[in-house]
């Protein structure tokens, strides 16, 4: 995972990790997610749930996650008429702490979850807005 | 567990170990216990779930005993509250205070996008179905209780009646301004406004009665407040009571808020759990009330607002007018709430006519006549998907600011396919010789999509959508775009100067091009300011900032690399690329553009930079004078829409002025700026390289020549880097008018 100077990138390792980004997630969202929420994708995905940590303080403050699952698609052009099934990754949380935004974190793991969805063969990545 | 073997306290609990009946015979049983001992052999992390858990399930479920979630889990704390709930309590003034401001703190949290369920329906005098047949009645044996607080709570109730109603007009979005949630409301609907006005009038005269007593004096601020408020949210939704309804909002901004306590709490009357009752309501997240004070700038604002807003619209005749109006309201800092949004666009439009009396077809087919200075015989072609297309321009405008982004640019593929049309519309009447076919319709079409998405990219800099290193982008690209709105305005100029009796409307175009013109040279002076920053290394892309470890250089050269580049250009620019005029820029077209800029010194840049700025200013004060024409209004609605490019072209102009004379250029160590563009990236790319290599490990080059090369290029940063931190510090915020960057530098 890239590193810098202040931040540290990895992937969701243990139970301890979920607490953490669940606050992140929970600081900027509209509606309260349950545990549940969050299991359904770290437990299933543990490797596209990517966690930042600011090295000098020894904190988390920025996390993402994401799914991968295949997908019936109607053939189209773009990925040719044989191809029913498309492996669809979604971004279904983003959220950097309000302290280190503008800094590039959101960015990184943003991209850094894109290759994982890549080198996992997803077809095509949505998220909640584009 | 899949692929386990569950043990016997949690076989128990499986569905598939009992069967299950849903009848009146069931018998609830506590089974902590047995959760509690099958859970005790889970290790930490490790999960029992379904085959089939799906994300609905997941996002469905509650955590039991979760206070965020579980809405039915009371604490001993909060039973205790709940207990203490007396309808029949007799109140006293300084009680009465204390619940009527309380309900005055949910209200306006509520008007803040906050749920009815965690304000206003956490009263229960206010929730309590069946009222006292006393309320109003000078009998009562609880006076204060009848014939002041439910008084004002009517009041209340009734003013939210209103707003609730205006938001069924579904004019701003529902799960981004409104909360709405799955509650059917109750605002005291067996109450007419005249009966709320005479309950208020009751209180009033029970409250003059008791004028030594501070409580009573502040309770009728209250009744006063709640009175002319509700007046006027009445006449706001008769179809023609705007004049009516800003006296009454003229009336309350003069209320003198003496509010100086905050009266005597009562237990029990505020259940801030309430939502258990409501299952079919999903939680929602814990907010703090508004203090007494900000409540009451809110309603103030929003008073001032809808006087200020409904107002002008009053006053304005043309289209033109209309369209700085609703300019103005998108780019106000703070955004106006959402009911004074909703309200304004309400007055605006409303069933298809155009401030009551005119058809949304009409109004489009005038705004054509009017801004593209068409002649009446030009006008065959617009129909209602027109006319609600341009509907929509204007209800854009009354968005929040994340939502006017993007629908802005959303819509823009809509008023591109509209211009297809008309296009060939237009070559239908009169023939496909650009040089004799004034293309009245389709130029017009093509206007307003040029101001939607010079709007929508302006947008991303007021949301800090860009990070810094992306200004040289966007400004760049944007000035692209007004370049081209320039030119079709001239070209529209063109026509309409060939007849003379179109010059009077002539005047408009050449308002809208001063407007296009200033904002031009601004972007271009915003362009060549921020170009100068990257070369300077204030403007740093963030996998620059980097501690020198392999994989950052690794990641960097990636990111640095053309590929990269074209993919970042391309991401955003998507909006742009899709349309079919103006001409999209691609990314070997940008490359050139940015290095026409290559022969520039960093000195020139900003000397270059203040020009354009001085262009900018004589192009405002232009359309200041072709709109001196206009009314007092028409002028003052164009400034409004105007005064963030008059804020960003004098403040950034004082700026490079005071940078310009400081002669921080002039020294000898400075003449080494005179390295171009693409030198100072071939620069970035060859210390990259060098310090990737030393991350590697690899043995430094033993070529003299090359070992020289690269000594220079850093010592070239450093000094640089030197320059801006001991010389001149540079940096840039949107302050009060967040869509136009101003810069400071600073020469210590």
């Amino acid at each position: 995972m890239a590193s810098t100077d202040i931040f540290e990138y990895r992937i969701y390792e243990k139970e301890s990790d979920l607490e953490p980004a669940m606050a992140l997630i929970d600081q900027d969202l509209s509606e309260p997610y349950s545990i549940y929420t969050y299991r359904y994708f770290v437990q299933q995905w543990p490797n596209l749930c990517i966690l930042a940590f600011n090295k000098q303080a020894d904190k988390c403050i920025g996390v993402i996650i994401c799914k991968l699952e295949p997908h019936k698609t109607n053939a189209n052009e773009y990925f040719g008429v044989n191809k029913t099934v498309l492996n669809r990754g979604y971004i279904g949380m983003v959220a950097v702490d309000p302290q280190y935004r503008k800094q590039g974190v959101g960015s990184s793991l943003v991209m850094q979850a894109l290759d994982a969805m890549k080198k996992q063969g997803a077809d095509e990545v949505l998220s909640e807005r584009c | 567990m899949e692929g386990g073997h569950l043990n016997d306290n949690l076989e128990q609990l499986s569905l598939e170990s009992i069967a299950i009946k849903d009848s009146q015979d069931d018998v609830w049983q506590d089974i902590t216990e047995l959760v509690d001992k099958g859970t005790q052999e889970l290790s930490s992390g490790q999960l029992l779930k379904p085959a089939y858990f799906t994300l609905f399930d997941a996002m469905t479920s509650i955590e039991v005993m979760d206070p965020r979630l579980d809405m039915g889990m009371l604490s001993k704390e909060d039973h205790e509250e709940i207990a203490q709930w007396d309808i029949q309590r007799k109140l006293n003034l300084h009680e009465a205070l204390w619940i009527s401001l309380q309900m005055f703190r949910c209200e306006m949290t509520w008007h803040m996008s906050a749920s009815l369920l965690q304000t206003i329906y956490t009263c229960n005098y206010f929730t309590q179905y069946s009222m006292d047949q006393m309320v109003g009645e000078e009998e009562s044996d609880n006076p204060v209780r009848d014939l002041v607080l439910y008084p004002i709570l009517v009041g209340t109730g009734l003013c939210c009646r209103y707003v609730w109603n205006e938001y069924g007009r579904e004019n701003v979005f529902r799960e981004e301004d409104v909360h709405f949630g799955a509650v059917s409301p109750h605002f005291f609907d067996e109450y007419s406004q005249s009966d709320a006005l005479r309950l208020l009038d009751v209180a009033q005269a029970y409250l003059e009665q008791k004028k030594d007593d501070e409580a009573a004096q502040q309770l009728l601020v209250l009744v006063h407040v709640r009175r002319h408020w509700l007046q006027g949210l009445a006449w706001l939704s008769s179809d023609d009571g705007n004049e009516r309804a800003l006296e009454e909002l003229a009336r309350l901004q003069q209320v003198e808020w003496r509010i100086s306590e905050s009266g005597q709490c009562v237990r029990g009357v505020f259940d801030r759990k309430c939502m258990r009752r409501y299952p079919s309501a999903a939680p929602t997240k814990p907010i703090e009330l508004a203090s007494i004070e900000k409540s009451y700038q809110t309603l103030v604002q929003m008073a001032r607002d809808l006087h200020e807003l409904l107002g002008a619209l009053e006053q304005a005749r043309s289209v033109e007018h209309l369209m700085y109006i609703f300019q103005a309201i998108a780019i106000r800092s703070p955004q106006p709430e959402p009911f004074v949004r909703s309200v304004v666009m309400s007055a605006f439009e409303r069933d298809g006519r155009v401030r009551g009396s005119e058809s949304l077809e009409s109004f489009a087919r005038r705004a054509i006549l009017e801004v593209a200075a068409a002649p009446t015989k030009a006008l065959s072609a617009v129909d209602g998907e027109m006319a609600r297309v341009l509907a929509d321009w204007f209800r854009t405008h009354c968005q929040n600011g994340p939502r006017q982004r993007r629908i802005a640019l959303k819509y823009l593929g809509m008023w591109d396919a509209m211009q297809a049309v008309a296009e060939q519309n237009d070559i239908n009447a009169y023939g496909g010789d650009p040089s004799q076919n004034p293309f009245w319709t389709s130029s017009w079409i093509y206007l307003m999509k040029l101001l939607l998405l010079e709007e929508g990219m302006l947008a991303g800099v007021r949301l800090c959508v860009y990070l810094d290193y992306e200004m040289p982008l966007l400004f760049g690209y944007l000035t692209q775009v007004l370049e081209a709105h320039v030119a079709h305005i001239d070209r529209m100029l063109s026509f309409v100067a060939q007849k003379s009796d179109q010059q009077p409307r002539a005047m408009q175009l050449l308002r809208w091009r001063a407007s296009a013109l200033a904002q031009k040279e601004l972007c271009l002076a915003e362009w060549l300011i921020a170009h100068a920053c990257e070369r300077l290394n204030v403007f740093v892309a963030p996998w620059h900032k980097h501690s020198g470890s392999q994989s950052a250089l690794q990641a960097a050269l990636r990111l640095d690399a053309e590929p990269a580049q074209r993919a970042r250009y391309a991401l955003r620019l998507r909006a742009m690329s899709m349309l079919g005029s103006p001409s999209f820029l691609n990314f070997d077209g940008w490359k050139a553009t940015v290095a026409q800029l290559d022969e520039c010194r960093i000195a020139d840049l900003f000397e270059h930079a203040s020009a354009a700025l001085l262009r900018a200013r004589m192009a405002l004060d232009d359309g200041r004078r072709h709109g001196s024409s206009s009314s007092d209004p028409e002028l003052a609605a164009w400034e409004a829409a105007h005064k963030p490019v008059y804020h960003a072209v004098l403040a950034n102009s004082v700026s490079l002025s005071k940078l310009l004379q400081s002669h921080v250029f002039a020294t000898a160590a400075t003449a080494e700026l005179g390295v171009t563009g693409d030198a100072a990236q071939r620069n970035r790319l060859s210390l990259l390289n060098a310090d990737l290599n030393a991350a590697q490990g690899m043995q430094p080059t033993t070529n003299k020549k090359k070992l020289k090369k690269i000594k220079r290029e850093r010592q070239w940063r450093d000094d640089v880097n030197k320059l801006v931190s001991d010389k001149l510090q540079i940096s840039w915020s949107t302050g009060k008018h967040p869509d136009w960057p101003i810069y400071t530098f600073i020469d210590p």
